[in-house]
């Protein structure tokens, strides 16, 4: 009894509504784990779409979620687009602008808190019409200078909706009429009064040449004109279902958002044409809340829940009708405005809109269950022709007799596969080859080898080809049907020729054939497209079209590039008959399929699709960074994140993207990835660039870029490396002279020294001894003639010796003995025995060295500072004792002491302490002096 | 009690008065004096009806703004006292959120003080179970010399005021609940 029930409930909605509609995509929205209600949906001029939410304003490129603004407990009442980003208003009263990865205030009113706002628009002037539900419309500026004004003359002040009007002026939304307002004063209003359906107006929506179309509570929707005193279209209330709470116009066809399944579709140009969503495609659809038109051409909705649902009007989905399977098409044709088709059932025809009005006929064809129809086509005269695959072929005319031809009534082999109308006659492929039926009699053309032929195409120019299995594609000779080419794939199934005359051919893993007069050229086998089932092929312009399981494939013949249209149209996991695919005169292609009957309007940018990149944020550290084409930053804040996308709704999923940083390396990288980060810059000038494009193929796609640069820490710029290296070359300089200076002046001291040393020494001989050498030889010149000619001698010899060692730094002893005893004969002519000179010292002592003049200083110092008396002589003794050579004398200083300078004793010592490791030793007794000096090797 | 309804009649003075339409001038306050609020949840294997009496609302004809208040523990009926419970406890929380409210102003512009009968929509705030949805209701209000009287009908879908019902109970609880009222308002310058 239930299920009785049931069928005739289901039985009742099949036949009260069309299940047809857009083919719609659902996106659910996931903010981390959390569902966001999103309540309004806008598109910025970067193409992406901004959400407002319970959870915040969300930003969406259809592969990623952004939260640009998280609100806590506020939710965001309306949005607005401004050029990259949008207008947003709160619940808190505050109206925001953001724009990529920032976000501004423009406004806040407690007003707004009470009065929320509902609308909001943005003119060319950067004026903000901001509508509130019990506050009017205020107009603000964007740059958030001057206060908000109000605009006067409202007929209510509850705003439901806003709009701009292409000359400028805002038309706005009340419970009580529209209202026209320019420059801040309502210029016309219409409601009831006026001609209205009603007055509660709760959307709006401006068209391209001014009108205005508006949605309405209990009125359904209508078209107004400014200066027109009444409705220029009307949409009534009943069609409308309900409240319209949101509406949009575009492409002739009216949007409107508030049914229980989501939206209504209305085709401007004919009345009652709806699209209404099937229930079985979006089940959990509630009403639509707000509704948006995007760059492509696809309509945009929220239903206050976690999904966004994007409706393309170029594909339509028609799963059923008229209580009617649509998925179970088995062939299709179409002709003057109607699209027949045949399931298993029988065959049905139907105007191709799907109109409210319009009614499925059901030819009165009796076919055999068992033999289903196979393939369909019309012929010039209205007559369709309908091929089983058993039964043979019928005719079905305009004047609605039929005709069977099959082996019985008309020589032609039941087995059909395939029938084509051409040039006056009809071909079908059958099993055992080519029929030709026309002018009232049959031919029958042979295929080589077994004949099975799945395909049969004539062409304007007279010729017929025919897709055999095992034989290639065929074409027909006389009474024969010949292999076009003797070489590549053997099988095919389908044959299409596109606007340029070429006829292309396809078959199991065989590519994409083109057909010429003699060759087969294939190309594309080995894509996945060909691993599966193909099941038809149509050509749209000069574009082929393949589908197959796996969906629906482009192939431009004059570029060369494939383009997947499986997620675009809709088609995944697709499965239909063989050839069941047609093309209308409108150039829209329909495709029977498991979906259902699909009709499509494959538009332009479908096939290349214009991506463009968009830099959406830069992190540097944690911080974001104001988007600007060339910014920079120092070197301790040089991690720096890149967060970029390319909105593409239709695909998402088919989005690559290449980046490069030019300035750090020249690699250009490859990444599904939106998101690159460089951890540490090294100062220096980059430009970072990155494109997005679908499939493999990047050529052609445009770069984004920015330019930044990483300024080097102050001890790296230019002028502070001059300064230290300047810096370092001058503390050099100044180092080594110093040093220079230093060594020069202590080489200078010593020279001076020695020379001093030298002179002292040299004068120390000089002029004492000469005076009194030469007071001796006066004296012996007239005494003794003879002595002082020896005196002379002596005194020349003693002078002699000196020059010779006076350069030396040591002489053998025996040389200084030798001048020692000059010196003393000298002396003792002048004291006679008043001084004594005993000299032992043994052979070897005497081979080794002294410092010259060492010993003759010593014993002109004893001879000078002692008293030499003939009682009480100046002995003085040389001798050498274990290495040292002893000097001493009798001690008996002089009372008055002769001029001394201290200096011979001391400058012995000094020159010993320089040339000898031992010391030169004096000792000083009551009756003695005693001095030891160290003997030196000779040689050393 | 007297308490509670102090505090009841602030809250909706309160409410009125925040309706920014309202102007200064000498003000005629209706004041609700009869209620029926029925609601009715059509399950396939339960049907379950419940009535209030105890609602409490003003209505300002001149502004066209009204404010009506539902005590939830107020409702009667029921299929079993464990259901009004269940109600009270499970589905309405009505400790948290004693009260459903509607407030907000009447679209069309019709003068309350004369005599007659008219259809209009009351557009506003309907707030249950502590969240807000708004609301375009259509009603009949019937201008007599004693008093205001207006009845409407409408669905409120559960799912729209964050009322969660467990999948076992789905067959005897509607989704779409619906509820009709019945209210009487009095002047109220004779008190």
């Amino acid at each position: 009894m239930s299920r009785a029930l049931l069928g005739m409930l289901a039985l009742a909605f099949v036949n009260g509504t069309f299940a047809q509609f857009p083919f719609t995509r659902v996106m659910d929205v996931r903010v981390g784990q959390q569902r966001p209600a999103i309540s309004s949906i806008v598109q910025d001029s970067d193409g992406m779409i901004w959400a407002g939410s319970d959870r915040g304003l969300l930003r969406l490129d259809g592969d990623r979620v952004d939260v640009v603004l998280n609100l806590g407990v506020a939710r965001v009442t309306a949005l607005a687009p401004v050029d990259t980003g949008v207008i947003v208003a709160l619940s808190t009263g505050a109206v925001l602008y953001c724009a990529r990865n920032r976000c501004d205030t423009i406004l806040l009113d407690t007003v707004l808190q009470r009065s929320p706002v509902r609308a909001m628009a943005v003119d060319g002037h950067g004026r903000i019409y901001v509508g509130t539900y019990g506050a009017g419309v205020l107009v603000a500026s964007i740059r958030g200078v001057s206060g908000p004004s109000m605009v006067e003359g409202l007929p209510d002040d509850h705003v439901n909706d806003l709009c701009l009007l292409p000359n400028g002026s805002v038309v706005v939304a009340t419970d009580q009429g529209l209202a026209v307002c320019t420059e801040g004063k309502v210029q016309a209003v219409f409601s009831e009064e006026q001609g209205a359906p009603d007055n509660l107006v709760l959307s709006v929506t401006a068209t391209l040449d001014g009108g205005v179309w508006a949605g309405t509570d209990r009125g359904g929707a209508f078209l107004w004109r400014l200066g027109h005193a009444r409705t220029t279209d009307h949409i009534g209330a009943a069609a409308c279902q309900g409240p319209v709470e949101g509406i949009m116009e575009l492409d002739g066809m009216i949007w409107i958002a508030g049914s229980m399944n989501g939206t209504l579709l209305f085709d401007q140009g004919e009345r009652n044409h709806a699209y209404f969503p099937s229930a079985a495609a979006l089940p959990d659809a509630r009403p639509a809340l707000d509704l948006m038109a995007d760059r492509d051409g696809a309509i945009w909705w929220c239903d206050g829940s976690d999904r966004l649902y994007r409706s393309d009007p170029a594909v339509l989905i028609i799963p059923d009708h008229e209580g009617v399977d649509l998925k179970q098409i088995t062939a299709l044709c179409i002709d003057r405005g109607k699209v027949w088709f045949a399931t298993a059932d029988g065959l049905y025809s139907h105007p191709t809109a799907f109109r409210g009005d319009a009614r499925l006929m059901k030819v009165p064809l009796q076919v055999d269950p068992r033999t289903p129809i196979v393939s369909l086509d019309a012929s010039g005269d209205g007559t369709i022709w309908a091929a089983t695959f058993g039964s043979g072929l019928f005719a079905v005319h305009p004047d609605g007799s039929i005709d069977h031809l099959d082996d019985v009534h008309g020589a032609i082999d039941p087995n059909v596969l395939s029938v084509r109308a051409g040039g006056g006659m009809v071909w079908t492929a059958t099993l055992s080859g080519m029929f030709s039926v026309g002018n009232g009699h049959v031919e029958h053309y042979e295929a080589p080898g077994a004949g099975f032929m799945y395909m049969v195409l004539p062409l304007p120019d007279g010729s017929v080809l025919g897709a055999t299995d095992g034989n290639g594609v065929v074409r027909l000779d006389g009474q024969r049907t010949v292999p076009v080419s003797t070489t590549g794939p053997r099988t095919y199934y389908s044959l299409a020729r596109d606007s340029g005359g070429t006829v292309w051919a396809i078959g199991p893993s065989s590519g994409l054939c083109r057909v010429g007069d003699s060759t087969m050229a294939c190309t594309g086998s080995e894509l996945p497209m060909f691993n599966g089932d193909v099941f038809a092929l149509a050509t749209v312009a000069h574009r082929v079209l393949v589908f197959s399981s796996a969906g629906c494939d482009a192939y431009d013949p004059s570029t060369g590039r494939w383009t997947d249209l499986t997620s675009r149209s809709g088609l995944e996991d697709l499965q239909a008959e063989l050839n069941a695919v047609c093309q209308s005169p409108e150039g829209a292609l329909w495709l029977a399929c498991n979906k259902g009957l699909v009709r499509m309007h494959a538009l332009d940018h479908w096939y290349a699709p214009k991506l463009s990149t968009v830099i959406t944020d830069v992190l540097v550290g944690s911080t974001h960074v104001p988007i600007r084409a060339e910014w920079r930053t120092t070197h301790d804040r040089n991690g720096i994140s890149f967060r970029f996308t390319a909105p593409y709704y239709a695909d998402p999923g088919a989005v690559r993207f290449e980046f490069r940083l030019s300035g750090l390396n020249d690699r250009t990288v490859r990444t599904r990835e939106r998101e690159v980060s460089y951890p540490a810059l090294a100062p220096g000038r980059y430009t970072f660039q990155v494109r997005a494009f679908l499939g493999e193929d990047a050529t052609g796609a445009e770069w984004t870029s920015m330019r930044i640069q990483v300024d080097p820490p102050w001890w790296l710029t230019w002028w502070a490396i001059t300064l230290a290296v300047s810096l370092f070359i001058l503390l050099t300089i100044w180092a080594v002279r110093t040093r220079d200076q230093r060594l020069r002046f202590r080489q200078r001291m010593e020279q001076e020294q020695v020379r001093f040393q030298l002179e002292a020494l040299r004068s120390q001989v000089d002029p004492h001894f000469l005076f009194n050498s030469f007071n001796t030889l006066m004296e012996l010149i007239e005494s003794e003639p003879d002595k002082a000619v020896r005196q002379v001698e002596d005194l020349s010899m003693f002078f002699r010796n000196i020059l010779q060692v006076r350069d030396k730094t040591f002489i053998p002893l025996a040389d200084e003995l030798r001048l020692v005893r000059t010196y003393f004969g000298l002396e003792q002519r002048r004291f006679g025995e008043a001084i004594t000179l005993e000299v032992s010292v043994p052979e070897v002592d005497q081979r080794m060295s002294v410092v010259p003049l060492t010993l003759q200083l010593l014993v002109e110092n004893a001879i000078k500072h002692n008293v030499a008396t003939i009682e009480a002589p100046v002995r003085i003794s040389i001798s050498s004792t274990a290495g040292f050579l002893v000097v001493a004398n009798s001690l008996r200083p002089r009372r008055s002491p002769a001029r001394s300078t201290g200096f011979g004793l001391d400058s012995i010592r000094k020159r010993y302490a320089a040339l000898s490791p031992r010391p030169v030793e004096v000792e000083r007794t009551e009756t003695n002096f005693v001095v030891r000096i160290p003997l030196v090797p000779t040689g050393t | 009690m007297r308490r509670g309804h102090l505090i009841t009649w602030l809250s909706l003075l309160t409410v009125l008065i925040q309706s920014p339409d309202l102007c200064a001038q000498e003000r005629v306050l209706l004041r609700l004096d009869r209620s029926e609020v029925t609601f009715l949840s059509e399950a396939p294997l339960e049907h379950i009806t419940a009535s209030n009496t105890n609602c409490t609302g003003l209505v300002d004809p001149a502004a066209r703004t009204f404010a009506v208040q539902v005590p939830i523990s107020g409702f009667e009926g029921f299929n079993s006292p464990m259901q009004r419970e269940h109600f009270n406890e499970n589905y309405m929380e009505s400790s948290d959120w004693p009260a459903a409210t509607f407030a907000g102003r009447i679209i069309e512009g019709v003068d309350l003080t004369q005599p007659g009968t008219y259809s209009v929509r009351a557009k506003g705030t309907l707030k249950i179970h502590g969240i807000e949805q708004e609301r375009v209701v259509p009603c009949t209000v019937v201008v007599a010399p004693e008093g205001v009287r207006v009845t409407a009908a409408f669905d409120v879908a559960v799912a729209d005021h964050g009322i969660r019902i467990p999948r076992i109970v789905q067959q005897k609880i509607a989704a779409v609940i619906k509820v009709k009222v019945d209210v009487l308002f009095k002047n109220d310058k004779g008190k």
